[in-house]
This record gives structure tokens, C-alpha cells and sequence, in this order.
């Protein structure tokens, strides 16, 4: 089943369609042909589906670089308006993907937020434990988990079973995918991210972030820096799905990677970490009402 | 009107003193305000309203121990309510309560002891028996359920015996349970039902004294919610000693939300759910 999953998965072409608030928002920047190229990058970045359509044009055979586009600002100063116009004109068109009406999907919304919660917390946690590819933190937290939005656009007749049995018996989304589907969403993404020849970095992340002991050395760390963001913005009530399980932090993968790399951690009280944690939710709580407000 | 009036330093020690040497309570520079709005009405009744003059009296020869315990009643009283923060109660419904009761079911035991130490009026003690009545819909009754309410306050345990409360205690007890497990009375409280109220055993009990704790052991859930900013830091960590000692394996123990126990006691392990804390008594290595 995996074989065919993968060639489902590889054979896909189309852009994947952008959450609609950001689409309002870059569709109204466009107008102006002097939209200044940093605040068009800001936007696309709060969008995990628009990254990776920026990403995967920056990164493709058409212009051949030497070394991988690793951040939003590189690809849009290299694409230009033009080329970012184009992509979100054929976004426009990829938006009929959605699942028709009054079916079980994965919330659009609350994927959304999570992303975002994922990738702003990363970029707190990397800056904090000095992980190596602190620029990327962000970005590899924002796609982490783009292998479930893959799932419920093209595969969505099986994913919805999927969605279902998280709510039906409070189990981690990774394990009702095994069930389904034999594969994880992390495996899916990182196929996908591999096809459009993405940097590494990104594919290992979101492969990898619930099996952080697999990932490469060099790339290690910041796995386990997003898989630990994944888990705590979840905790922090950014989740999506009906998993509500308790988690040892401690005890997990993800954390034992980062003490490894930190013995300070050891000395951490994880609960007031936690709980302290109340800027990043600023943060986070300020791109959502920017969204609402589009 | 005149302001209140606030506790002089001086009066402010002497009573702290007097309440941590009876109760093992102390109330801490952070705190002072409790002390202070708590101990305003006795004061106010007291012969010189002087607090030192008052605990000298408390403590002189013809000390009334009447008094003592009215003090007492009056400075450990804490205002509580059903159904608080819901995501501790969440965390309870959809992972503790399950998870322990299917341990129990495993092994084909179906005696429960959950103890709510420093349970105040009983509220917490009751939303924790609904909540496992819930959770066992119509079984409630094969099972062997003991859920302690300890508090060093006696009119608290009175009141927990009692079971009937005002509405403000009810407001966050969704309209279904209200219904379900609460009789309304003729002067517009509210009474817990007996089948809930059974389950409870209330008794007055200091936290600060480990032989007396020693008699809620075997307990699968604690919960221990803002009580430990009254302690000392040695206080602490022998109350939680004793809630670790008392657990059995794989048992919760429930802090207040905002509370940790690191740095006290090392032996736990957190589990974090959704916006709420546990600590877990692990599986000897």
C-alpha cells in the first residue's frame, strides 16, 4: 500500500491552496505594483501552503542554483512580484480542492494555528537551546506538519477516517494514521518536500518530528527543537484534531535530544516553562486576529 | 466611612507566628493580605482590637481553646467552587479518570480512593465523584469508591458533611449535572445528592502531621490544589512526600494551575495535558 501511497503522493502538481485569509491578504498586496517585497514575505510566511509553493518554485530545476532556498525573504526577493503573482494565480485555481460541505475534514483553522504556534514557538525554543539553524526554525515549524493538509486535500476520502478516529478514541493523530493509512503525515510531507526538492532540512523535520532518533545527525537538533514546539503548542491549547493526551515532556525523544545537546535543560522546571510561555501566545494570538481581520 | 484597618507589622508577625506554631500554616510577606481581611472580623470583636494583646490573651493561662479553634476556622478558610478551572477538570475527564479506572478493571479491582487534601468545603471532593460518576454512567455502584476530604478547618468539614451549597458555588457545574446530581432546597441552595455524597468521607486532618496522613494511602488520585503556598518550604516537601508515599504507582497528584513542585520533590513525573499539570508517581525502576 505504501508503494502507491508514495506514487499518489509524488504525482501531485498542483499548488496547494493557501489558507483564505492569507490568499485576501496577498491578493490585495498584488494590486500595488510597489508592494514592498519584505512585508509581501511576511504574508506569505504565515501560511504554511504558500511557503511551500514559494519554496518549491525557488528551489526547482527552472533556475538552477547551486544551493537550496532555505528561507521566504530569499525566494521572494529572487522570484519578484511577477512570479509571485503567477503562483497565486494558479492558487486561485487549486482552491476548488476543498472538501465539499458538511463532511469531516481537518479544521482549516485550527491546522492553521497550529502551524503558526509550531513555528513561533520553534523560533523561541532554537534561539533558546542555540540550535544551529535558528533562521529556519520558524519555517520548519510552519511546515512540519504540511503532510495532513497533502492528506486532506488529495487523499481525502481516506483521511477523513482518519480524523474521525482521533475524536472517536482520544488517540495521537500519528497512530490513527498507521491504522488508516499504514503511513504518518510526517512521511507524506517529507515525500513530497523531497519530489519538489526542497532544502533537507525541511523534509527531515517533518519527518522526523515524532521520530526524532531517526533524524540525521547534522539535522538533529532542530528536529527535535520543532518536535518538542509541536508538542507544547498542542499542550498550550493550539492543537488540532481530538487528541488531548497528557505527554512525560521529559521522557520524550525530542526533549532527551535537547538536554543532550543542553545538560542545562536537566535544571529546567518544564511546568513554569510552560507557563511562562505566555509571549510566544502574543505573538501567536497577533497573527491570528491580523487573519480574522481580512 | 472610615478605611479598614490594615495589621501593624507587629501584629502582623505575632499572628503568623501563633497560626504556623498551631497549624504548620504560614502565611508568608505574599500572603499578608489573606491574613489581614481574614482575621478583620475577629479583631474587631477582640477587647483592645490589638492583634498582640488578642494572641497574648490566646495564649496567657485563661487562653479560651474555643477561641483558638474560631481563629483558626477563620484564617484557613478558603473560598472555593465546582467545576474549577476547566482544564484540570478537562485533563481529569478525558485522561485521569479513565486511565485509572481501566487499571482497575485490568486487574479486576474495584476499590478507588482518591483523597482531596485540604478540600476546603468539599466542592472539589464532590466535582471529582461526579466526575467519576460520569465516567461510569450506571456502574457506579460496583464500585468501591472512597473519596477523602481532608482540611484542617472544621467548619470547612462541617460543611463538606453537610453537602448543600449556595448557587454561586454551582456556577460553573454544567445545567445537566446540576440536575442530575443536585437536589435544589426550599431556601434556594442546593444539595448533593446521596449517591454522590456517599462516596465522600470528610474528617479534619492537618497536612503537616505525616502520622495522620499516613491513613489516606493506597490512593489512586490526589488533589492538593493552592494549598502549598501556606508552607514553609520544609512543610512542602513533606507534604509531598507524603502525597508521593500515599499514591500507588502510576497515581496523579493535582497541584493548583499555576503551582509546581520543582525543586521540592524530585521523585514525580510531569505530565502536561492541555493547558494543565499532573504529576505522576512512575513505576519502580
Amino acid at each position: 500500500m505504501s508503494k502507491t501511497l508514495r506514487q499518489r503522493i509524488e504525482a501531485i502538481r498542483t499548488y496547494l491552496p493557501p489558507i483564505p485569509g492569507v490568499f485576501a491578504e496577498l491578493a490585495q498586496l498584488l494590486h500595488d505594483e510597489n508592494v514592498d517585497l519584505r512585508v509581501l514575505g511576511l504574508v506569505i510566511g504565515k501560511d504554511p501552503a504558500m511557503s511551500i509553493n514559494v519554496l518549491r518554485i525557488a528551489n526547482s530545476a527552472f533556475y538552477g542554483l547551486p544551493n537550496k532556498v532555505k528561507t521566504i525573504e530569499h525566494a521572494v526577493t529572487m522570484l519578484g512580484l511577477k512570479e509571485i503573482t503567477g503562483v497565486c494565480m494558479a492558487c486561485a485555481a487549486a482552491r476548488s480542492f476543498k472538501a465539499r460541505t458538511g463532511e469531516q475534514h481537518v479544521d482549516l483553522h485550527a491546522f492553521w494555528l497550529h502551524s503558526v504556534a509550531t513555528g513561533v514557538l520553534a523560533r523561541t525554543f532554537a534561539s533558546r537551546f542555540r540550535v544551529q539553524q535558528q533562521g529556519q526554525a520558524y519555517l520548519a515549524g510552519l511546515l512540519h506538519d504540511i503532510g495532513q493538509l497533502i492528506l486532506d486535500r488529495f487523499l481525502h476520502d481516506l483521511y477523513k477516517q482518519v480524523v474521525q478516529l482521533t475524536y472517536d478514541e482520544n488517540i495521537p493523530v500519528i497512530e490513527a494514521e498507521v491504522r488508516v493509512l499504514g503511513e504518518s503525515h510526517g512521511t507524506v510531507g517529507g515525500w513530497l518536500m523531497d519530489k519538489w526538492q526542497l532544502p533537507p532540512l525541511f523534509s527531515e523535520v517533518a519527518t522526523c518530528h515524532h521520530t526524532v532518533s531517526k533524524a540525521s545527525e547534522e539535522n538533529r537538533l532542530i528536529v527535535a527543537t520543532v518536535s518538542l514546539a509541536d508538542q507544547i503548542a498542542r499542550l498550550r491549547g493550539f492543537g488540532f484534531g481530538g487528541d488531548e493526551t497528557g505527554v512525560i515532556l521529559e521522557d520524550t525523544e525530542a526533549f532527551r535530544t535537547i538536554q543532550q545537546a543542553q545538560p542545562s535543560m536537566g535544571e529546567l522546571d518544564i511546568a513554569r516553562f510552560i507557563m511562562d510561555l505566555d509571549r510566544t501566545d502574543f505573538d501567536i494570538a497577533s497573527i491570528e486576529e491580523m487573519m480574522n481581520a481580512t | 466611612m472610615q478605611p479598614e484597618k490594615s495589621l501593624t507589622d507587629t501584629e502582623f508577625i505575632a499572628l503568623r507566628d501563633f497560626i504556623y506554631k498551631k497549624t504548620g500554616i504560614l502565611f508568608s510577606e505574599r500572603n499578608r493580605y489573606l491574613l489581614d481581611a481574614r482575621t478583620r472580623e475577629i479583631l474587631s470583636q477582640a477587647r483592645d482590637k490589638n492583634a498582640v494583646s488578642y494572641i497574648r490573651s490566646l495564649c496567657g493561662p485563661g487562653g479560651d481553646p474555643l477561641e483558638v479553634n474560631r481563629l483558626i476556622n477563620k484564617v484557613t478558610i478558603t473560598e472555593t467552587s465546582f467545576f474549577r478551572d476547566p482544564h484540570q477538570i478537562a485533563a481529569l475527564t478525558k485522561n485521569v479518570i479513565p486511565e485509572v479506572a481501566a487499571r482497575h478493571e485490568q486487574f479486576g479491582s474495584r476499590l478507588l480512593r482518591i483523597w482531596s487534601a485540604g478540600s476546603s468545603s468539599g466542592e472539589e471532593a464532590y466535582t471529582v465523584a461526579i466526575l467519576l460518576a460520569e465516567h461510569l454512567k450506571g456502574r457506579l455502584s460496583d464500585w468501591n469508591i472512597t473519596i477523602f476530604a481532608t482540611d484542617i478547618n472544621e467548619d470547612a468539614i462541617e460543611a463538606c458533611k453537610a453537602g448543600v451549597y449556595k448557587p454561586y458555588t454551582l456556577r460553573n457545574v454544567p445545567r445537566d449535572l446540576q440536575e442530575k446530581y443536585f437536589l435544589a432546597t426550599s431556601d434556594g441552595r442546593f444539595a448533593v445528592r446521596d449517591e454522590i455524597k456517599r462516596l465522600v468521607f470528610a474528617e479534619r486532618s492537618s497536612l503537616t502531621d505525616p502520622a495522620a496522613c499516613k491513613k489516606y494511602s493506597g490512593v489512586d488520585l490526589i488533589l492538593l490544589r493552592n494549598v502549598l503556598i501556606y508552607f514553609t518550604t520544609d512543610a512542602k516537601t513533606a507534604v509531598l512526600q507524603s502525597c508521593y508515599e500515599n499514591l500507588r504507582d502510576n497515581g496523579y497528584l493535582f497541584l493548583g494551575q499555576s503551582e509546581t513542585a520543582f525543586g521540592i520533590n524530585h521523585s514525580f513525573k510531569l505530565v502536561t495535558f492541555v493547558n494543565a499539570f499532573a504529576y505522576k508517581k512512575p513505576l519502580p525502576r
